[in-house]
């Protein structure tokens, strides 16, 4: 027994239980501070510290979904490392972010009896540099589950009302007023599913005749509109995917088939604006569509639309894709093509950490095969990162998204990757979290 | 002869055993009359023999818009949920054609429940599928739900009818 662990045994055995927990932890630093000066070694810790993220939000930090945790796991994309984590129930996990304040929302379900029993559904709220839960709200027990890393909950523009999507099979929107932290109402949206932000106090659900349907609320949560559009795409013969991106005040969706169906809500009601196609008839002749569980990103700054692509057959819509082709949305026109490699593997259920070492990438960039990526998605800053990911590994690859150079792999601890959540670009400055 | 030396001329010994017995097996197999030969197709179905025909493989007909563990290798059966579970009474349909017949048949694809996800064959194919807000033909949607509304395990992939509309 070393002195340094001698003297910390002598506190624990004797000093705790006749002085006291203050005296006896007063005593242990003393003594430890005396012990580790005298012999020059590693000064005495004490056991119960817990870290905090130095602060809420960084703009290349993001979340990575796991829905085998299930989890979301909080990645540093520059320093390449895991920061931390939230458990979130079963189902596919999900989370909004708040613009305004240090908080994450969190839809989790649970069952009293692990796998059956009693349902439970609750919009958590997580602190956001802590990661502790510190209040939720109950919700109606139904909230979708499925697999879609987008669509599932919103939160509104000023980050007042977070809306989650449920089905019965019957479809409707619970609404919570994160603020007050309670549940102020359900709203049906029949036919109608999925939920898109398109304003402080509006929500666009995407209908099955290929409209959609904008809920309007008040300040209490009411609704005090509803608007039903015609149908701006065809859901039998060509409809567009779920996992639309938003530029601005639009969003934009794309078509099993490659097409864009930008739709603007800055007015009243929804204007459709002119279809296009991310692909030309050199593109279709040689097989290429677009593709994948989460198969586009944007950068609302620059105006640039990523999407993720692969070649193959009808029905491919969520095969795994091989580039990343970057549009200038302005121009309607692709401007980059971006070749994707491996992110990493996972082994009998398990994820490798592999470094930066140059055999490490030779491994995954010439030994192992490709399987495809199945999700992409790009930070909002002004120095974006693409970020891509695959169901096979819960590792990341991180590229420069202006030039497209692979830059790092980063390792998020995940067995799977099923998608992502990036921050959103801070509108105002997050109110400052006091340090413990 | 050392102690060494004999354990390794046994261990060659094995080892020409073993390709006699596998060459053996070859050359049995190569005159074999059934070489080849398929089992015969049951109830109307391919023969299991083949990957369209085997409901142990993702290439099963059935399975042209399933989404999931195969309820058949999680011990319940094409057709039947695993023991404990519960099968959810809605679900999303697929349109498959049976290779045998050439007819297309309604499948309908409904999540068995209350256990946690089976783990074993996982199959993932798209034929006519279509998004969430088209809930009946989307195997994005987890179907535990309402009486049976507990968590994922395995899928069945029931025949339900023949297609016969321009809608399937």
């Amino acid at each position: 027994m070393t002195k340094v662990v001698w003297l910390n045994h002598i506190v624990r055995m004797n000093n705790i239980r006749r002085c006291g927990r203050g005296r006896a932890l007063l005593l242990a630093l003393v003594l430890s501070a005396a012990a580790s000066a005298a012999t020059g070694g590693v000064p005495i810790e004490t056991p119960g510290r817990v870290a905090v993220l130095e602060r809420a939000f960084a703009p290349h930090w993001v979340w990575v979904a796991d829905a085998s945790g299930p989890r979301l796991a909080l990645v540093d994309l520059d320093e390449g490392k895991l920061l931390g984590q939230i458990s979130t129930g079963w189902g596919m996990p999900d989370l909004a972010i708040a613009r305004t304040r240090p908080e994450l929302y969190v839809p989790e379900t649970y069952f009293s009896r692990g796998t059956r029993g009693t349902r439970t559904d609750v919009a958590t709220v997580y602190d956001a540099r802590s990661l502790v839960p510190v209040s939720e709200v109950l919700l109606p027990p139904k909230r979708a589950i499925n697999p879609l890393p987008t669509g599932n909950a919103a939160l509104s523009d000023d980050d007042r009302f977070l809306a989650i999507f449920n089905m019965t099979p019957a479809t409707s929107l619970s609404i919570v007023d994160v603020e007050s932290r309670s549940l102020v109402g359900e709203v049906s949206t029949p036919g109608c599913s999925l939920v898109y932000p398109v304003g402080a106090r509006r929500f666009a659900t995407l209908c099955a005749d290929g409209g959609l349907l904008v809920i309007e609320i008040d300040d209490a949560g009411g609704v005090v509109g509803r608007i039903r559009s015609e149908p701006f795409f065809d859901p039998i013969t060509d409809p567009v995917t779920e996992k639309a991106v938003r530029w601005r005040d639009r969003w934009i969706f794309v078509s099993f088939e490659g097409y864009a169906h930008p739709v603007d809500f800055s007015g009243p009601e929804p204007r459709f604006e002119p279809a296009w196609s991310l692909l030309d008839d050199g593109d279709r002749e040689q097989g290429w569509r677009i593709g994948g569980a989460q198969h586009l990103a944007l950068h609302a700054a620059s105006g640039r639309l990523f999407s993720l692509v692969h070649q193959g057959g009808p029905d491919t819509h969520k095969d795994a894709g091989r580039e990343v082709w970057v549009y200038d949305l302005s121009a309607r026109k692709r401007v980059q093509r971006i070749a994707l490699r491996n992110p990493g593997i996972t082994w009998m259920g398990y994820p490798v950490a592999l470094g930066s070492a140059w055999w490490d990438a030779f491994l995954l960039d010439h030994v192992l095969p490709t399987i495809g990526i199945d999700q992409i998605a790009v930070t909002q800053d002004d120095e974006p990162l693409l970020l891509t990911g695959a169901v096979y590994t819960g590792a990341l690859c991180v590229y420069d998204a202006k030039t497209g150079e692979l830059l790092r792999r980063v390792f998020t601890g995940n067995t799977s990757t099923q998608g992502f959540v990036v921050q959103p670009r801070r509108t105002r400055t997050a109110r400052p979290v006091a340090r413990p | 002869m050392t102690f060494e030396r004999s354990w390794g001329a046994l261990a060659i010994g094995a080892a020409g055993l073993v390709v006699l017995v596998a060459g053996g097996a070859i050359l049995f197999r190569g005159f074999s009359p059934d070489e080849g030969a398929l089992r015969p197709a049951a109830n109307g179905e391919p023969s299991p023999d083949t990957p369209e025909g085997d409901p142990t493989g993702a290439e099963y007909w059935r399975y042209c818009s399933i989404d999931g563990y195969l309820a058949s290798q999680c011990g319940g059966t094409v057709s039947s949920c695993p023991p404990g579970t519960l099968m959810s009474p809605i679900s999303w349909i697929g349109t498959c054609r049976n290779p045998q017949d050439g007819k297309d048949y309604i499948v309908s694809y409904n999540d068995c429940c209350g256990k946690g996800p089976c783990g074993g064959v996982f199959v993932h194919r798209n034929e006519g599928d279509k998004p969430v807000y088209y809930a009946q033909k989307s195997n994005d949607v987890g179907w535990c739900m309402g009486p049976a509304d507990a968590v994922y395990n395995s899928t069945v992939s029931v025949v339900i009818g023949v297609a016969d509309g321009p809608d399937h």
